[in-house]
């Protein structure tokens, strides 16, 4: 028997195509959120309501990941919002094929913030890589406390935590210390921001340390076509 | 015979088991038909934040073994990859 080393990575199709989603949007000026949470989290609302309050500094898209219907991606085309409906079927996640093949569809002449919204699930789609520049993970109080340390590999992911419906969290009992600690347990605290879709808090924070992060990628995108 | 040494972190969502599985589906009626899956786990390890010392665990929250300081994950455990193929190369 001859032993052959081989050592390469069993997604490494998935990756590759990633690589090439992302040099398209560093090429299109778009900055990319891939938004990760539970079904029920609050996913549509928070895109809703970022893509609000931005109003008009950025263009917007977004790509809405279901295993089934379109009922997300007609909410947002009913507020004019461009936006991509990926039907996965049975999987669990997006990957990166899909994103490439719909991210083609809008037009991008202007910088453009693209949220992308994954499948409802804390599992799978934090093993494939989009091509994102951000992956948000997006918890809600009704979910419960207990979720970092149940699912670690998603927060492991994330470059910032959100915690939705923070109207609701004396009424869930959620306990903001037992969350926080199960993230610092992952990986160094990355930036939380404690929202409510419904009653607006915590949202303006969010917005700006998004909008911060469009104008680094799009201030450095810019200068860069402005040297051409 | 053919053998596939696969390498598989815990914190991944991979299951030994699912692979096997799909496997033998797809390799059905080909050459890898008869070609043995050994698959490795790679437990998660974990860093102490307050001395640096890095030790295996199953679960995030578990506290340093050496000085009782609070851990992070490091690297290990999210590997997903083929480390070697064992092919019958006529020798013996």
């Amino acid at each position: 028997m001859a032993r052959i080393e081989i050592r390469r990575n069993i997604l490494e199709a998935n990756d590759n195509l990633a690589r090439r989603n992302r040099d398209f949007f560093a090429g299109n000026d778009v900055l990319v959120v891939n938004i990760m949470a539970a079904p029920g989290a609050g996913k549509t609302s928070t895109i809703l309501k970022t893509i609000e309050y931005l109003g008009d500094r950025y263009a917007f898209a977004v790509i809405e990941g279901d295993m089934a219907s379109r009922i997300d991606a007609d909410v947002m085309a009913a507020k004019g919002i461009p936006v991509e409906q990926i039907n996965t079927g049975n999987m669990c996640h997006l990957d990166a094929n899909m994103i490439g093949q719909a991210a083609v569809k809008f037009t991008y002449d202007r910088p453009t913030l693209l949220l992308i919204e994954n499948v409802g699930n804390l599992v799978c789609p934090s093993e494939f890589s989009l091509g994102e520049d951000l992956n948000i993970v997006i918890a809600s109080t009704t979910e419960g406390h207990d979720k970092p340390y149940k699912y670690p590999s998603i927060y492991l992911r994330a470059d910032a935590v959100l915690i939705n419906k923070t109207d609701l969290m004396a009424a869930m009992e959620f306990d903001r210390k037992m969350f926080c600690d199960g993230v610092a347990a992952v990986k160094p605290m990355p930036p939380l921001f404690e929202i409510s879709c419904r009653n607006g808090s915590g949202l303006s924070e969010w917005v700006e340390w998004l909008s911060g992060q469009c104008e680094r990628k799009f201030g450095r995108d810019l200068g860069k076509s402005a040297e051409r | 015979m053919t053998a596939i040494n696969l390498v598989i972190g815990d914190l991944t969502s991979i299951v030994d088991d699912s692979v096997q599985f799909y496997f033998s589906i797809m390799t059905k009626g080909t050459v890898l038909e008869d070609a043995v899956l050994l698959f490795k786990r790679v437990a998660p390890e974990f860093v102490c934040t307050s001395c640096g010392h890095v030790f295996t665990g199953r679960s995030i929250g578990i506290l340093c073994p050496g000085c009782g300081g609070k851990s992070i994950i490091a690297d290990k455990g999210q590997e997903f990859y083929i480390e070697s193929i064992e092919v019958d190369d006529g020798a013996d």
